[in-house]
């Protein structure tokens, strides 16, 4: 979409490496997204995709290398403050307050927002009360927009794993993210859901999100919903282009399927 | 939340009109120390339900309240009006200095930190006798000539009804919906922009600026201080009623006090077997309700269908 152009980077990696002992699990990558980009992270099983995840939004301080939003720099920041920033994730692992309703999951999800003094919360003025009232509005309109409304106040752990799925980036998008990076979305998922969550995220990039960074494996889904596809491979960057290039690539082939016998 | 709220203004209505109904001063006495243990058992909710540790280092606030307003009444010569508010402030300055250092903590680590805090303060004030009269304690603490356990009464509702007004506030605003999500996901809160420590910190320092609140009236209606309010006793009573009533809510706990202060009372008869009989009750509560009473009233209220409370924006949506 907007490759090409002049614009700076919404966010820019520059040679991260991080090492855990004596192990590499990523060497060197530098990518960027631009706004307005969707870009798919893909690569086997153990490339280091999570890890490039975590060093981009201050779980882990990488080894070497720096992490740009926006034009500031954000290496080593507390999760929470790059957070602010505008940057959000969602986790491999599916991470929702189990025990709330799917509506006050994506309430809690304004918190920045609503963000007070402890005065404040004390004794609301008028401007506490409207962003009170503005949250609860937008988190239902989310929690629609996300196909969830019929079990808006459902507590999250009777969820089935693909209205989880759906939480978790709706908890997301309640945060207003200006990028937002999304860690195997789709895992569990099955074909007809994955197509259908594929959908919810066409729809998502210059609407509520700028940019959208996603780690996914289900290939199907990645190159449908990419601009652009970086690929990992043993902590490096092996391939990067446009996801038709990306699907004839036989580099990137032979990563995922092995050398083809000579 | 609305639902809450009316329980607990009904709550407190109600208890205005007892010393209407009840003038026996034994009854009232009971009364008076319920509401004590109330504004106890709420300020260390806020620290079990909602930063998510366990504190049993609570005694730490109570205490440091109490001796806040003993020496400023006995040395100063402070009225109760004055020492009252002053002891929850002393206290939140103790919270703002152990929250500092045990909320770096969790799990086991925090307990036992929280408890040795609580030790230390304990052997402070039974050995610096020149400011706290060591075991000795401070007595004569004035009371303003109120003979009257109404009067008294009305005082410790008073407190109860700021200490329940600012933890409601707390509870459903913004920051303690982030203290929640702490609580139920530490990387979920991160990755919405929740600073855990900063969010915990708050939580934490409303809980000790409460039960100084608390330890404040302690030390005027009892009119005597000593190292004991430091001392487990008053802990085990709080976790009891925390735990009963139901953590994470807000009224868990006032039911906890009520309910706990009464039995405690009403236990004394049996003598030896007291403690033992309380013991049983605390283990069958554990066993059969692990959410207290508040848990155990939801799940059958969602048992029989009825359907949890639908917040007035999402209804217009829905319909």
């Amino acid at each position: 979409m907007s490759a090409g152009n002049a614009q700076s980077p919404l966010l820019r990696a520059d040679n991260l490496t991080m090492t855990f002992g004596g192990i590499t699990a990523v060497k060197d990558f530098s990518f960027d997204i631009m706004p307005g980009e969707t870009v798919g992270l893909i690569g086997p099983n153990g490339a280091g995709k999570t890890t490039c995840f975590n060093m981009l939004t201050g779980f882990y301080a990488p080894t070497n290398g720096q992490v740009h939003f926006k034009g500031q720099e954000i290496t080593n920041r507390k999760p929470y403050a790059i957070a602010r920033l505008g940057l959000v994730r969602s986790f491999q692992k599916t991470n929702v307050m189990k025990r709330l309703t799917v509506f006050e999951n994506v309430l809690t999800g304004h918190y920045m927002a609503g963000r007070q003094s402890l005065l404040a919360t004390f004794f609301p003025g008028e401007r506490v009360r409207r962003a009170e009232k503005e949250a609860r509005e937008s988190a239902a309109a989310i929690v629609e927009m996300m196909g969830l409304s019929h079990r808006m106040n459902a507590p999250a752990n009777l969820l089935s794993c693909g209205e989880l799925r759906l939480l978790e980036v709706a908890v997301a998008l309640a945060a207003k993210p200006s990028l937002l990076m999304l860690d195997e979305p789709a895992a569990g998922l099955n074909s007809h859901e994955a197509t259908t969550f594929g959908a919810v995220l066409k729809t998502l990039v210059g609407r509520s999100i700028d940019s959208l960074l996603i780690v996914e494996h289900n290939m199907e889904l990645v190159m449908s919903v990419s601009d652009r596809i970086v690929v990992l491979n043993f902590g490096r960057k092996l391939a990067e282009g446009k996801p038709a290039e990306i699907l004839e690539n036989r580099e990137v082939a032979e990563a995922y399927l092995g050398k083809a016998a000579a | 939340m609305t639902l809450e709220r009316n329980i607990i203004l009904a709550f407190l209505a109600a208890a205005a009109l007892l010393p209407f109904l009840v003038t026996d001063q034994y009854l009232l006495h009971l009364a008076v120390m319920a509401m004590f243990y109330a504004i106890l058992a709420n300020s260390l909710n806020l620290v079990v339900g909602y930063v998510g540790e366990f504190s049993l280092g609570h005694t730490a606030f109570l205490g440091a309240g109490a001796y806040t307003a003993a020496l400023l009444s006995t040395k100063l010569g402070f009225p109760m009006w004055v020492t009252i508010p002053l002891a929850g402030v002393i206290s939140a300055v103790f919270g703002c200095f152990i929250g500092a250092i045990t909320l770096r903590l969790q799990g086991p680590y925090f307990v036992i930190v929280t408890l040795s805090f609580a030790e230390v303060l304990r052997i402070v004030a039974n050995n610096w006798i020149p400011v706290t009269n060591g075991p000795m304690g401070l007595a004569g603490i004035t009371q303003h000539g109120i003979t009257d356990k109404g009067t008294f009464f009305y005082i410790v509702l008073g407190l109860a009804a700021v200490a329940l007004y600012l933890s409601y506030r707390f509870v459903h605003s913004n920051t303690g919906r982030a203290a929640v999500a702490v609580r139920e996901n530490r990387y979920v809160a991160q990755s919405i922009g929740v600073d855990p420590f900063g969010t915990a910190m708050q939580a934490f320092v409303l809980g000790a600026f409460l039960a100084g609140l608390a330890g404040g009236f302690y030390a005027h209606y009892i009119s005597f201080v000593g190292p004991e309010v430091f001392q487990f006793p008053f802990m085990v009573t709080m976790i009891i009623m925390v735990l009963l009533g139901g953590k994470g809510t807000l009224i868990g706990p006032l039911a906890g006090a009520v309910i706990v202060t009464l039995l405690e009372e009403y236990l004394r008869e049996m003598q030896e077997l007291r403690l033992t009989l309380f013991g049983l009750v605390v283990m069958a509560v554990v066993l059969f309700l692990p959410n207290g009473l508040m848990g155990f009233i939801a799940q059958r209220r969602e048992q029989q269908g009825a359907k949890p409370a639908v917040t007035p924006s999402t209804r217009e949506k829905t319909v």
